[in-house]
């Protein structure tokens, strides 16, 4: 294989993985307009990429609280860092149902959310990636010791 | 020339997605059975030249069907379709007298590539 | 909006074909990676209400205790859960298969559970979702119990749906001591979804 077909199939191989990680990703401009939503948001949330693309994300997600999550990707847009929430702050960033709908205890999807900027090649950021965990399991088992912890206290 | 088909399979859709998966051009007289025992019933009666048979099915299977036509010396060729995809089905199948396994969900090419193998229907000079 | 979710006989026998394609090609995998023969049964298909929902997996194994392994799918507005129930006396015969010391650890079963179950599991679903033409996502698989009475799997106190469509496939192999039930669980909303999907399958 050449360099060039290399790449490609490079190329194909990240793409594919994008698509089938059990981990939501979504690439937002300046005015949270969605750019790229992967195959985990689109099973999860119901929304095509067709229909999420070009979208504002908080029309489109009203559960989201606008000025909450603009805090924490103003200063990715701002100062090039990571911000991390996790699900101890809100429990859900998407209210999406648990993965687990047959047997599992919870009513929705417990989640992480890491937001990265994205840099143009001049070291500036016009877009952050937005990457989502489903955390329902450990949040579940952390409830259930918590509990423990409490019964055995009293 | 119509040539009579038998389908046999226990489901309803799988019967009408063979069907529909039979060439246009070829002109056939279709019947269908719900499993072994009806389909050795019908061709019992005589007349019919081919049958899809399915593997996975109630009152007889399809490995039992192929067994009693055999006994039977009954003068039909036997396509298994079936969803059980593994290398001992078709082994069996073949050992038991069927001329050829075709896997579900069927596809309309194979089985036409198929047809023209056994020179039930014309090539593409047709 | 509570619609009540039923099958028609055209639908249950559609369901039964995709499930029948599927498992077929689970266990060619399957045979393929312990060098047997799969016996594949009729799949059962049913809407279960969910004070028959432990009847039901009750039902499935008479065997004193079983290990549960259980993993969620979902792709264009179906999602529902693969639970692979194994018999514990499957355990020693599996091993032997699958080349495992003769002794074995906790350790050791509960890799081959899960060698099993990602196997039937991912197949099942994949192939599922290739006759309707979904990509299903498909999320980590979770241990329900490892060598439990089969009443114990599920918390009953938990339990949010009413209704759920459930798919029973036995599996057995020929010539060894193992068998092992896969239940495919769909909510009720992605029935009505499906019963859509399939809509096109039925058409004459």
């Amino acid at each position: 294989m050449s360099d060039s077909q290399l790449e490609m199939t490079e190329f194909h191989w990240l793409m594919d993985i994008l698509q089938t990680i059990d981990v939501g990703l979504v690439v937002l401009d300046r005015d949270y307009s969605i750019k790229l939503w992967n195959g985990f948001m689109e099973n999860h949330s119901g929304v095509r990429p067709d229909q999420a693309k070009g979208q504002n994300l908080f029309t489109l997600f009203s559960e989201i609280d606008e000025s909450w999550f603009k805090k924490k990707a103003e200063s990715v847009f701002l100062l090039n860092t990571r911000a991390f929430t996790i699900s101890e702050q809100r429990p859900y960033l998407f209210k999406f149902n648990n993965n687990h709908p047959i047997t599992g205890r919870a009513d929705f999807m417990y989640q992480n959310a890491t937001i990265i900027p994205l840099n143009n090649v001049d070291g500036s950021t016009d877009h952050i990636c937005l990457i989502v965990y489903d955390v329902t399991n450990s949040a579940m088992s952390n409830k259930d010791l918590l509990g423990i912890k409490a019964l055995l206290n009293t | 020339m119509t040539t009579k088909v038998l389908i046999c399979d226990d489901s309803n859709m799988a019967r009408k997605q063979m069907s529909r998966a039979l060439p246009d051009s070829w002109p056939t007289e279709v019947t269908f059975a719900k499993n072994g025992a009806e389909a050795i019933e019908i061709i019992k009666l005589g007349g019919q030249e081919l049958m899809f048979l399915d593997l996975t099915m109630p009152v007889m299977d399809g490995y039992e069907t192929l067994e009693a036509i055999r006994k039977n010396d009954m003068p039909i060729l036997v396509i298994v379709v079936s969803g059980d995809i593994q290398p001992e089905a078709r082994e069996r199948v073949k050992n038991l007298g069927a001329i050829e396994f075709i896997k579900k969900p069927v596809d309309e090419g194979k089985i036409l590539n198929v047809l023209i193998e056994y020179g039930m229907v014309g090539g593409n000079n047709e | 909006m509570s619609e009540i979710i039923a099958l028609t006989e055209d639908e249950r026998d559609c369901y039964q074909e995709i499930t029948n394609v599927a498992m077929g090609q689970a266990a060619d995998r399957l045979a393929r990676l312990l060098g047997v023969y799969v016996v594949l049964p009729i799949p059962n298909v049913n809407i279960i209400e969910r004070n028959e929902f432990k009847m039901t997996i009750k039902s499935l194994e008479n065997a004193p205790t079983v290990s549960a392994v259980c993993q969620g799918f979902i792709g264009a507005g179906i999602a529902g859960e693969a639970l692979l129930i194994f018999n514990d006396s499957s355990f020693s015969d599996i091993a032997q298969l699958l080349k495992y010391s003769k002794e074995l650890n906790p350790k050791e079963e509960l890799e081959m559970l899960m060698d099993v179950a990602n196997v039937l599991n991912g197949a099942c679903i994949q192939g599922i979702g290739q006759q309707l033409d979904i990509n299903f996502s498909q999320s980590h698989p979770i241990i329900l119990g490892q060598h439990r009475p089969i009443s114990e799997l599920l918390d009953e106190k938990h339990v949010t749906w009413q209704r759920t469509m459930a798919i029973e496939i036995n599996y057995t192999i020929k010539d060894h001591n193992i068998n092992c039930d896969l239940l495919l669980l769909f909510t009720e909303e992605s029935v009505i979804h499906m019963n859509r999907l399939i809509s096109f399958l039925l058409e004459d």
